[in-house]
């Protein structure tokens, strides 16, 4: 399932959503209601949201995670956010940004080995 | 055409995505470094949703500056909207609920070097802000 | 003006001199020099009597000596030269020369003399000081990774707000490139700092943390700790007072145990 630019696939008991590089509030919508429904038919272990693409993160981005990180949360999942740009990363920090229910990861393979998934292509 | 200087209404979410756009452009054309862009289109983000959620439309101009040897570039936000209640309690970032107008400005002005608000309730208001290439 | 009450003695002393000594007229014909400048330029004295004070320097110098002395008659006052000695077998060396007109009572220019002074060794130190200038200046914290995913970085000294700043963008993209998750930075060395660059250190610290690494602080001392706990460290970053124990820590993130 899509939702304009940004993907939500699954990964055996997780939820992987990539945003694009300038995501838009009707972007993001779009991706929180794909993984509520996903997570509605068959609730995942966790949900990792893969931003590394992602170019620039201001105080509505970080609300949104936030919010759908609590939605996860309530429904019985860990969110991880991953692969954070360096400057994105620095800009986050002096925003001062609580991003308190979620978990980070370097890459998206990081954040599977985190949710405890051996992702071994072989 | 220099990318250095100009203007966009913001008046939709197309256009809230353009000035992050022309900043980034700008702010490379000055030549800041890739945390700086960052810093400054993130502002730009935030005081152009600001202005398309609060005011519903309004505008951005922006220039490059000199000033004693140094390049700086500058954006204003112009809008006829609402205006800010207590300016003075946003900048403090005194807003922890998550209402959209407040944090951002506080962040806004982390980001940057100088910003200047003016605002006059149900008359509208100019943000100012600029950011210095060392 | 005073006559030399032993003259012998002031002929010795001048040809003692470690510095070459020299007369000549204004039209560039050498009158009296001192034993050094023989010795240093490698002419013998009638030899000296064929040369102009523009034949002692390489070609691309002659047109400063020329300058220089120019200065010396026109403006009838003292004129310094940095430049080249250039002897008869071609060796160059740098030195300092200065000219000073003698005029006659009648306040013609009777010649002009000079000391002139081996710069080698001033120009050494000066290149020194100013590489030494440079190095400070691009003082940066270095950053290595000691370990499979572990990067140490190490504070010494003074930090201030700008290199805070380089030193964050260092790290993260280190961390980016290495997939680093582990960074210990040791301040055992470091000099309190202020309050613009502790916060930029926290800032770092966050930022670490949004990239999905650990920081570990080694080495802090009582004053250093105030600050951070003042500024809000939060639960971001582990501490420990020894870098021993801190890179343990960092081994253990790793998941690496050397039972």
């Amino acid at each position: 399932m899509s939702a304009g630019n940004a993907h939500v696939v699954r990964i055996y008991d997780v939820l992987l959503g990539t945003f694009p590089d300038d995501p838009t509030d009707p972007v993001v919508d779009e991706l929180q209601e794909a993984i509520l429904t996903e997570m509605e038919t068959a609730p995942p272990e966790g949900v990792i949201l893969d931003v590394s693409s992602v170019q620039l993160m201001d105080s509505f981005f970080a609300r949104h995670i936030s919010e759908t990180a609590q939605m996860i949360d309530l429904m019985g999942g860990t969110t991880v956010i991953a692969g954070i740009r360096p400057e994105v990363a620095v800009t986050a920090a002096e925003l001062g940004y609580q991003l308190d229910a979620v978990e980070t990861a370097r890459s998206t393979d990081h954040a599977l080995e985190m949710l405890g998934v051996n992702w071994n292509p072989s | 055409m220099s990318e250095s200087s100009g203007q966009v209404e913001i008046q939709s979410e197309t256009d809230v995505l353009q000035t992050r756009q022309r900043a980034r452009t700008a702010a490379e054309q000055v030549g800041f470094g890739t945390t700086d862009i960052t810093r400054i289109v993130t502002a730009v983000s935030e005081l152009a949703r600001n202005t398309h959620l609060y005011a519903d439309e309004g505008v951005m101009e922006w220039d490059q500056i000199t000033d004693n040897g140094r390049t700086g570039l500058t954006f204003v936000f112009k809008d006829d909207g609402p205006g800010i209640a207590d300016p003075d309690a946003a900048l403090e970032g005194e807003f922890s609920t998550s209402n959209g107008m407040g944090r951002g400005l506080s962040g806004t002005q982390t980001l940057m070097d100088e910003m200047e608000i003016d605002t006059e309730q149900d008359v509208g208001t100019t943000i100012t802000i600029t950011k210095w290439h060392s | 003006m005073t006559q030399p009450s032993e003259p012998e003695l002031l002929a010795d002393a001048v040809n003692t001199l470690d510095d070459l000594f020299y007369v000549f007229t204004p039209d560039g014909e050498w009158v009296e020099w001192n034993d050094r400048f023989t010795s240093v330029t490698g002419y013998d004295t009638d030899e000296i009597t064929d040369l102009d004070p523009t034949d002692l320097v390489p070609d691309e110098e002659r047109d400063d000596v020329r300058t220089a002395i120019k200065t010396v008659t026109d403006d009838r006052t003292a004129a310094t030269l940095g430049t080249l000695l250039e002897t008869k077998t071609g060796d160059r060396i740098p030195y300092e020369f200065k000219f000073t007109p003698l005029e006659s009572e009648d306040g013609s220019l009777k010649a002009i003399t000079g000391v002139g002074r081996d710069f080698t060794e001033t120009n050494r130190q000066l290149e020194v000081q100013h590489s030494l200038a440079e190095e400070l200046q691009n003082v940066s914290v270095p950053i290595v990774e000691i370990w499979d995913g572990i990067l140490l970085s190490t504070i010494i000294g003074k930090l201030d707000s700008v290199q805070a700043q380089d030193f964050t963008e260092e790290l993260l993209g280190r961390i980016s490139t290495t997939q680093a998750t582990v960074a210990i930075i040791d301040i055992t060395g470091a000099e309190a700092v202020d309050t613009q660059t502790a916060q930029h250190l926290i800032d770092t610290i966050h930022a670490v943390k949004l990239m999905g690494g650990q920081t570990i602080i080694t080495g802090l001392n009582p004053e250093i700790s105030q600050t951070l706990v003042q500024l809000g460290i939060g639960f971001d970053v582990e501490t420990q007072s020894s870098l021993q124990d801190g890179l343990k820590t960092a081994l253990e993130i790793e998941g690496v145990s050397f039972d």
